[in-house]
């Protein structure tokens, strides 16, 4: 083995990682390379030295105020009004809150298109009655004529009583 | 199923099904070794137990969506995980708006102050905060996916394999983590060594 790979491998060594035949290879590697010996001494060092960094003593009253903690969010959630929809998550909120108002705006806008249509079919209407009352007008003329040969044939037997 | 046989598992699934003291239990085992895991992370003890108060409520709430699939305290400690993760963000991005506002105040001489921890104390217990405070920065220079598996190994003493379920990556890249991890520390820490 080249010292280049022992180095790789002297954290894991360290650490008790490495299998048997790794660790008896680099053992014998180091037993004769002060440099990479020097580098796991080093490395173990520097682990030790953590190890001075010491731990702390939590607070007496950590327990007692985690208690309170619960109690006083039990007590928030009983507070808090029911709500019809159900909870959203906060990051919901603002796509939520845009799909209504596209939703609001396309309601809007199915609306004003539908009335829009119908104010269109009014004109539309309009002409057609227009068209309507002068094709009434004809009938009415038509009638005229009818009765006006009506008339005539009154006329004609009248006449004839006369004679 | 090993996990079942975990004490702390039987625990939890007797505080699922409503047995508060249960939780007490739990609480009594965990709450310092997780303290002293955020304290690692934030290096200041208040913080870190208002952040173990944080990782307790949310086992308290969520105690009804737990389902064993590990040890109870790989669960425990990827919670933990992701509070002191989103933490440490939270400082990150808090920071860099700060230095903006600095930026933005060049002449209102806004200075920071930091509390000298060490005024007034007798010289052993002087040395000992100064190393203390070394050992603090050199992990706290570490990436913080380095510093998160340095953590677990060196002060909780979590298998690799443990550190891979709580992290949520393969062994091969707890091994590569730790290995850079070390080597980092390695070097930070040398002048110190060899004081020592």
């Amino acid at each position: 083995m080249r010292c280049h790979s022992i180095k790789h491998l002297l954290p894991l060594f360290l650490d008790g990682q490495l299998n048997e035949r790794k660790a008896l290879k680099l053992k014998v590697h180091l037993d004769g390379c002060p440099s990479c010996s020097q580098e796991l001494n080093l490395l173990k060092e520097a682990w030790d030295l953590l190890g001075k960094w010491e731990p702390v003593h939590p607070s007496p009253n950590f327990k007692a105020n985690f208690w309170q903690r619960v109690a006083q969010e039990e007590t928030s959630l009983e507070r808090q009004p029911v709500f019809i929809l159900p909870r959203l998550k906060p990051q919901l909120v603002p796509v939520f809150a845009t799909l209504l108002v596209i939703f609001i705006i396309s309601i809007s806008l199915v609306n004003f298109l539908s009335v829009s249509h119908i104010q269109h079919m009014a004109i539309l209407t309009k002409d057609e009655d227009i068209q309507m009352l002068k094709e009434l007008d004809l009938a009415e003329d038509f009638e005229i004529i009818q009765n006006i040969t009506i008339l005539e044939d009154f006329d004609i037997i009248n006449s004839i009583e006369l004679s | 199923m090993d996990f079942m046989l975990d004490e702390d598992v039987q625990l939890m699934l007797k505080f699922k099904t409503g047995d508060n003291s249960s939780f007490e239990a739990i609480l009594e085992k965990y709450h310092s070794p997780l303290i002293n895991f955020f304290y690692r992370f934030v290096g200041d003890k208040i913080e870190a137990e208002d952040l173990a108060q944080e990782a307790f409520l949310r086992i308290y709430r969520y105690r009804h969506n737990y389902k064993p699939k590990a040890k109870l305290s790989t669960w425990i400690y990827c919670i933990a995980k992701n509070i002191a993760l989103n933490e440490l963000r939270r400082r990150a991005t808090h920071r860099a708006a700060s230095l903006e506002e600095t930026i933005d105040a060049e002449d209102s001489e806004i200075k920071i102050q930091f509390a000298d921890t060490t005024q007034n104390l007798p010289s052993q217990e002087l040395e000992k905060k100064e190393l203390e405070n070394i050992i603090k920065k050199a992990i706290d220079s570490l990436p913080i996916h380095q510093k998160t598996a340095i953590i677990l190994r060196r002060f909780d003493g979590f298998s690799y394999e443990e550190i891979g379920k709580i992290m949520k990556c393969s062994i091969f890249s707890v091994k590569s983590l730790l290995n850079r991890a070390k080597e980092n520390l390695k070097e930070k820490l040398k002048p110190y060594v060899k004081d020592n």
